[in-house]
Protein backbone atom coordinates (compact mmCIF):
# COMPACT_ATOMS: atom_id res chain seq x y z
CA UNK A 1 0.00 0.00 0.00
CA UNK A 2 0.89 3.79 0.11
CA UNK A 3 1.50 6.56 2.20
CA UNK A 4 0.92 10.04 1.31
CA UNK A 5 3.96 12.53 2.26
CA UNK A 6 2.66 16.32 2.72
CA UNK A 7 5.61 17.44 0.46
CA UNK A 8 6.91 17.79 -2.97
CA UNK A 9 9.52 15.74 -4.15
CA UNK A 10 11.28 19.01 -5.54
CA UNK A 11 9.93 22.45 -4.97
CA UNK A 12 7.41 24.31 -7.28
CA UNK A 13 7.46 28.35 -7.65
CA UNK A 14 6.28 29.81 -10.27
CA UNK A 15 5.87 33.73 -9.89
CA UNK A 16 4.59 34.41 -13.38
CA UNK A 17 1.49 32.33 -14.43
CA UNK A 18 1.60 31.43 -18.06
CA UNK A 19 -1.33 29.45 -19.54
CA UNK A 20 0.27 29.20 -22.76
CA UNK A 21 3.05 27.31 -21.78
CA UNK A 22 0.87 24.65 -19.51
CA UNK A 23 -0.84 23.59 -22.25
CA UNK A 24 2.42 22.47 -23.47
CA UNK A 25 3.79 21.18 -20.26
CA UNK A 26 0.31 18.95 -19.68
CA UNK A 27 1.73 16.42 -22.40
CA UNK A 28 3.87 15.47 -19.05
CA UNK A 29 0.80 14.79 -16.99
CA UNK A 30 -1.51 13.04 -19.58
CA UNK A 31 0.46 12.56 -22.87
CA UNK A 32 1.67 9.62 -24.78
CA UNK A 33 4.93 9.90 -22.89
CA UNK A 34 3.76 11.03 -19.25
CA UNK A 35 3.98 10.79 -15.57
CA UNK A 36 0.74 8.86 -15.74
CA UNK A 37 1.52 6.43 -17.85
CA UNK A 38 4.92 5.82 -16.41
CA UNK A 39 3.61 5.44 -12.96
CA UNK A 40 1.19 2.95 -13.90
CA UNK A 41 3.39 1.06 -16.38
CA UNK A 42 5.94 0.54 -14.09
CA UNK A 43 3.83 -0.57 -11.00
CA UNK A 44 1.48 -2.89 -13.28
CA UNK A 45 4.27 -4.78 -14.94
CA UNK A 46 5.71 -5.93 -11.26
CA UNK A 47 3.22 -8.98 -10.95
CA UNK A 48 4.99 -10.61 -13.62
CA UNK A 49 8.04 -9.58 -12.96
CA UNK A 50 10.18 -13.03 -11.65
CA UNK A 51 13.13 -11.21 -9.83
CA UNK A 52 13.28 -9.43 -6.31
CA UNK A 53 15.54 -6.65 -7.46
CA UNK A 54 13.45 -5.97 -10.03
CA UNK A 55 10.17 -5.79 -8.15
CA UNK A 56 11.78 -3.33 -6.38
CA UNK A 57 13.17 -1.31 -8.80
CA UNK A 58 9.78 -1.35 -10.29
CA UNK A 59 8.18 -0.50 -7.37
CA UNK A 60 10.56 2.55 -6.35
CA UNK A 61 10.67 4.24 -10.21
CA UNK A 62 6.91 4.05 -10.23
CA UNK A 63 6.28 4.97 -6.62
CA UNK A 64 8.64 8.34 -7.68
CA UNK A 65 6.69 8.92 -10.72
CA UNK A 66 3.65 9.15 -8.51
CA UNK A 67 5.86 12.23 -7.07
CA UNK A 68 6.32 13.33 -10.98
CA UNK A 69 2.59 13.29 -11.83
CA UNK A 70 1.98 15.73 -8.87
CA UNK A 71 5.05 17.65 -9.93
CA UNK A 72 4.14 18.22 -12.89
CA UNK A 73 0.59 19.40 -11.62
CA UNK A 74 1.73 21.19 -9.37
CA UNK A 75 3.65 23.20 -12.36
CA UNK A 76 0.26 23.15 -14.26
CA UNK A 77 -1.75 24.62 -11.53
CA UNK A 78 0.70 27.37 -10.69
CA UNK A 79 1.02 28.37 -14.33
CA UNK A 80 -2.83 28.96 -14.55
CA UNK A 81 -3.38 30.47 -11.36
CA UNK A 82 -5.17 34.26 -11.47
CA UNK A 83 -5.97 34.19 -15.19
CA UNK A 84 -8.20 37.21 -16.85
CA UNK A 85 -10.84 35.97 -19.78
CA UNK A 86 -8.39 38.35 -21.81
CA UNK A 87 -5.19 36.18 -20.56
CA UNK A 88 -7.44 32.85 -21.22
CA UNK A 89 -8.45 34.00 -24.81
CA UNK A 90 -5.05 35.41 -25.92
CA UNK A 91 -2.91 32.73 -24.66
CA UNK A 92 -5.01 29.92 -26.74
CA UNK A 93 -5.64 28.11 -23.62
CA UNK A 94 -9.73 28.81 -24.24
CA UNK A 95 -10.50 25.34 -25.23
CA UNK A 96 -8.95 23.89 -22.74
CA UNK A 97 -10.60 26.22 -20.28
CA UNK A 98 -13.86 25.36 -22.04
CA UNK A 99 -13.99 21.59 -20.63
CA UNK A 100 -11.55 21.85 -17.59
CA UNK A 101 -12.06 25.59 -16.68
CA UNK A 102 -8.60 25.55 -14.86
CA UNK A 103 -9.03 21.98 -12.99
CA UNK A 104 -5.77 19.84 -14.03
CA UNK A 105 -6.67 17.28 -16.21
CA UNK A 106 -4.39 14.02 -17.66
CA UNK A 107 -4.16 14.86 -21.26
CA UNK A 108 -1.76 15.21 -24.35
CA UNK A 109 -0.56 18.75 -25.50
CA UNK A 110 -2.66 18.11 -28.78
CA UNK A 111 -5.82 17.65 -26.07
CA UNK A 112 -5.96 13.96 -26.52
CA UNK A 113 -6.96 12.44 -22.84
CA UNK A 114 -4.62 10.01 -21.22
CA UNK A 115 -4.71 6.52 -22.43
CA UNK A 116 -3.67 3.07 -21.31
CA UNK A 117 -2.98 2.10 -25.22
CA UNK A 118 0.55 4.58 -24.94
CA UNK A 119 1.66 2.04 -22.43
CA UNK A 120 2.34 -1.63 -22.24
CA UNK A 121 2.66 -5.16 -19.43
CA UNK A 122 3.42 -7.93 -21.60
CA UNK A 123 4.09 -10.00 -19.10
CA UNK A 124 7.76 -11.12 -20.53
CA UNK A 125 10.47 -10.11 -18.33
CA UNK A 126 12.60 -8.48 -21.60
CA UNK A 127 9.96 -6.83 -23.17
CA UNK A 128 9.13 -4.97 -20.47
CA UNK A 129 12.41 -3.74 -19.48
CA UNK A 130 12.94 -2.54 -23.26
CA UNK A 131 9.77 -0.66 -23.14
CA UNK A 132 11.06 1.03 -20.10
CA UNK A 133 14.38 1.95 -21.31
CA UNK A 134 12.56 3.31 -24.13
CA UNK A 135 9.93 5.15 -22.25
CA UNK A 136 12.63 6.70 -20.02
CA UNK A 137 14.31 8.13 -23.62
CA UNK A 138 10.63 9.43 -24.59
CA UNK A 139 10.06 11.38 -21.19
CA UNK A 140 13.66 12.76 -21.59
CA UNK A 141 12.94 13.71 -25.07
CA UNK A 142 9.52 15.49 -24.09
CA UNK A 143 11.12 17.38 -21.58
CA UNK A 144 13.82 18.64 -23.70
CA UNK A 145 11.34 20.15 -26.01
CA UNK A 146 9.86 21.77 -23.27
CA UNK A 147 12.98 23.79 -21.97
CA UNK A 148 13.48 24.70 -25.49
CA UNK A 149 10.16 26.38 -25.52
CA UNK A 150 10.62 27.74 -21.56
CA UNK A 151 11.87 30.71 -20.80
CA UNK A 152 10.99 31.24 -17.52
CA UNK A 153 13.78 30.25 -14.46
CA UNK A 154 10.96 29.41 -12.39
CA UNK A 155 9.51 26.36 -14.44
CA UNK A 156 12.72 25.33 -16.36
CA UNK A 157 14.47 24.25 -12.67
CA UNK A 158 12.13 22.02 -11.66
CA UNK A 159 11.71 20.66 -15.29
CA UNK A 160 15.32 20.31 -15.63
CA UNK A 161 15.01 18.35 -12.24
CA UNK A 162 12.39 15.87 -13.63
CA UNK A 163 14.25 15.40 -16.68
CA UNK A 164 17.60 14.50 -14.53
CA UNK A 165 15.52 12.27 -12.64
CA UNK A 166 14.56 10.73 -16.52
CA UNK A 167 18.33 9.79 -17.21
CA UNK A 168 18.99 8.21 -13.72
CA UNK A 169 15.68 6.06 -14.12
CA UNK A 170 17.42 4.99 -17.67
CA UNK A 171 20.28 3.87 -15.61
CA UNK A 172 18.51 2.16 -13.47
CA UNK A 173 16.80 -0.04 -15.36
CA UNK A 174 19.42 -0.49 -17.48
CA UNK A 175 21.63 -1.97 -14.80
CA UNK A 176 18.64 -4.80 -14.36
CA UNK A 177 20.08 -6.08 -17.35
CA UNK A 178 19.96 -9.32 -17.37
CA UNK A 179 17.31 -9.71 -14.25
CA UNK A 180 19.19 -10.05 -11.55
CA UNK A 181 19.23 -12.88 -9.40
CA UNK A 182 21.02 -11.83 -6.72
CA UNK A 183 19.21 -10.68 -3.64
CA UNK A 184 16.36 -12.98 -1.63
CA UNK A 185 14.82 -14.07 -5.02
CA UNK A 186 12.28 -16.45 -5.30
CA UNK A 187 12.74 -15.90 -9.31
CA UNK A 188 13.67 -19.93 -10.07
CA UNK A 189 9.86 -20.83 -8.26
CA UNK A 190 8.46 -18.10 -10.74
CA UNK A 191 9.97 -18.23 -13.31
CA UNK A 192 7.82 -21.10 -15.39
CA UNK A 193 7.71 -19.57 -18.38
CA UNK B 1 0.05 -18.11 11.84
CA UNK B 2 4.21 -17.71 11.56
CA UNK B 3 5.28 -14.92 14.37
CA UNK B 4 6.05 -12.87 10.46
CA UNK B 5 2.38 -12.89 10.04
CA UNK B 6 1.31 -12.08 13.38
CA UNK B 7 2.96 -9.08 13.37
CA UNK B 8 2.58 -8.01 9.98
CA UNK B 9 -1.44 -8.68 10.89
CA UNK B 10 -1.17 -6.25 13.90
CA UNK B 11 0.65 -3.67 12.34
CA UNK B 12 -2.11 -3.85 9.36
CA UNK B 13 -4.28 -3.37 11.77
CA UNK B 14 -3.50 -0.31 13.45
CA UNK B 15 -2.07 1.19 10.12
CA UNK B 16 -5.84 0.26 9.00
CA UNK B 17 -7.69 2.40 12.27
CA UNK B 18 -5.11 5.04 11.53
CA UNK B 19 -6.37 5.54 7.87
CA UNK B 20 -10.19 5.17 9.07
CA UNK B 21 -9.72 7.93 11.72
CA UNK B 22 -7.78 9.87 9.58
CA UNK B 23 -10.17 9.62 7.05
CA UNK B 24 -12.88 11.25 9.95
CA UNK B 25 -10.88 13.49 11.57
CA UNK B 26 -10.02 15.24 8.20
CA UNK B 27 -14.27 16.26 8.61
CA UNK B 28 -14.23 15.91 12.08
CA UNK B 29 -10.88 17.98 12.79
CA UNK B 30 -11.80 18.82 16.48
CA UNK B 31 -13.70 15.63 17.42
CA UNK B 32 -12.18 14.87 21.16
CA UNK B 33 -13.03 11.42 20.99
CA UNK B 34 -11.43 10.78 17.66
CA UNK B 35 -8.22 12.44 18.50
CA UNK B 36 -7.59 10.37 21.74
CA UNK B 37 -8.35 7.14 19.62
CA UNK B 38 -6.02 7.99 17.37
CA UNK B 39 -3.10 9.02 19.87
CA UNK B 40 -3.78 5.57 21.02
CA UNK B 41 -3.61 3.81 18.11
CA UNK B 42 -0.47 5.35 16.76
CA UNK B 43 1.05 4.56 19.76
CA UNK B 44 0.38 0.89 18.97
CA UNK B 45 1.06 1.58 15.65
CA UNK B 46 4.47 2.59 15.65
CA UNK B 47 5.23 -0.45 18.37
CA UNK B 48 3.95 -2.95 15.89
CA UNK B 49 6.43 -1.24 12.90
CA UNK B 50 9.16 -1.31 15.50
CA UNK B 51 8.30 -5.22 16.78
CA UNK B 52 8.26 -6.56 12.99
CA UNK B 53 11.04 -4.13 11.08
CA UNK B 54 13.48 -5.48 14.14
CA UNK B 55 13.19 -8.82 12.97
CA UNK B 56 11.68 -8.80 9.70
CA UNK B 57 12.91 -6.59 7.68
CA UNK B 58 11.63 -2.73 6.48
CA UNK B 59 8.45 -1.79 5.37
CA UNK B 60 8.91 1.45 3.92
CA UNK B 61 12.19 1.79 1.64
CA UNK B 62 13.45 4.72 4.29
CA UNK B 63 13.09 1.93 6.82
CA UNK B 64 16.03 -0.07 5.51
CA UNK B 65 18.44 -0.08 8.67
CA UNK B 66 21.03 -2.76 7.93
CA UNK B 67 24.10 -1.11 7.77
CA UNK B 68 25.69 -4.20 5.58
CA UNK B 69 23.08 -5.12 3.26
CA UNK B 70 19.97 -3.60 1.38
CA UNK B 71 17.34 -5.62 1.76
CA UNK B 72 14.48 -3.59 0.98
CA UNK B 73 14.27 -5.33 -2.06
CA UNK B 74 14.19 -9.19 -0.31
CA UNK B 75 10.78 -11.70 -1.04
CA UNK B 76 8.24 -11.67 -0.86
CA UNK B 77 6.84 -9.10 -2.25
CA UNK B 78 3.26 -7.97 -0.89
CA UNK B 79 1.08 -9.28 -3.88
CA UNK B 80 2.68 -13.02 -3.57
CA UNK B 81 1.17 -16.02 -1.58
CA UNK B 82 4.32 -16.34 0.38
CA UNK B 83 4.04 -12.34 2.23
Amino acid sequence: MWIYDKKLEYPVKIKNPNPALAKLIISQLGGPDGELGAATRYLQQRYSMPYAQVKGILTDIGTEELAHIEMVSAILYQLTRNLSECDIKKSGFDAYFIDHTTGVYPQAASGVPFSAGTLQVTGDTLADLYEDLAAEQKARLTYDNILRLADDPDVRDPIKFLRERELVHFQRFGEAFPPKCNGRSRATNNARI
Amino acid sequence: MCDRQRLLKQVRMYHFALVDVGLYLDGHPNCPKALAYYQKYRKLYLEAVAAYESQFGPLTMMANDDPDRWTWSDDPWPWEMEA
